[in-house]
């Protein structure tokens, strides 16, 4: 589910985008930086998302 | 030249869709449910097409502006470096001889290594398109057909979210090595 929630904060960053709307930039970076943390876990734990 | 730059930011993500469909397609065509890190990898593409479409976007009102084309580049870049960050440590995984990679080869390479290849490919392209903008003037630009690829980009998002739902079902984290679409189980 975590996949699906940060393609559902991408699809809101998108809306926000297209709406113009100020939360484009803090919700873009809300997103780059939960995936970030995801990724940095994965790197410094053993082997969870392995593949 | 403003003209030239919007068609280029439309080919830039188009050429994204067409990764993130064709990656979906040996994913349909080879039974092969996508791992973790290629998930990852998938939404960094779709963030780097985030760039484009911002400066698209932008030109709606009919004039292309610098802060649009920086932003629209800075999106691009920062997500392309988190796509490489990712394919890196995927390359990695694999790396040690003997280790048959994760997944079937395409041309001989695993589509993590051509993912890596595709991020520093968009980092490279976003540099040029940002020097481009030496030639580009603020004044206004008719319409463009931008609508179409905006459509385009959300179809492949929408697919990879019902995707992911599908394989991982209830449960917060993807398995390490999926074999199959943990909601119909």
């Amino acid at each position: 589910m975590v996949y699906a929630l940060f393609m559902i904060l991408l699809l809101l960053t998108f809306g926000a985008i297209w709406r113009k709307h100020p939360l484009q930039f803090p919700l873009f970076l809300l997103t780059l930086a939960w995936i970030l943390v995801h990724l940095l876990r994965d790197m410094t734990t053993p082997l969870t998302l392995s593949f | 030249m403003a003209r030239l730059y919007l068609l280029a930011a439309s080919c830039n993500v188009w050429v994204l869709v067409l990764i993130l469909a064709s990656a979906f397609g040996a994913q349909l065509i080879f039974g092969e449910p996508p791992c973790p890190l290629c998930v990852v990898q998938r939404i960094a593409f779709m963030m780097c097409a985030l760039g484009p479409v911002y400066t698209l976007v932008q030109s709606r009102a009919n004039v292309l502006s610098y802060r649009a084309i920086a932003i629209g580049s800075g999106i691009s870049i920062v997500s392309a470096l988190l796509g490489a960050a990712a394919a890196t440590r995927q390359v990695l995984l694999h790396i040690l001889p003997g280790d048959r990679g994760f997944g079937s080869p395409l041309l001989g390479l695993h589509l993590y290594t051509w993912s890596l290849i595709a991020f520093i490919c968009q980092i490279a392209a976003t540099g040029l398109m940002l020097i481009s903008s030496a030639w580009i003037e603020e004044k206004s630009v008719p319409p463009q057909a931008a609508n179409v690829t905006v459509v385009a980009f959300l179809v492949i998002v929408v697919t990879n979210l019902l995707s992911v739902i599908a394989e991982a079902g209830f449960n917060w984290e993807l398995p390490s090595d999926p074999v199959g679409y943990l909601l119909f189980k």
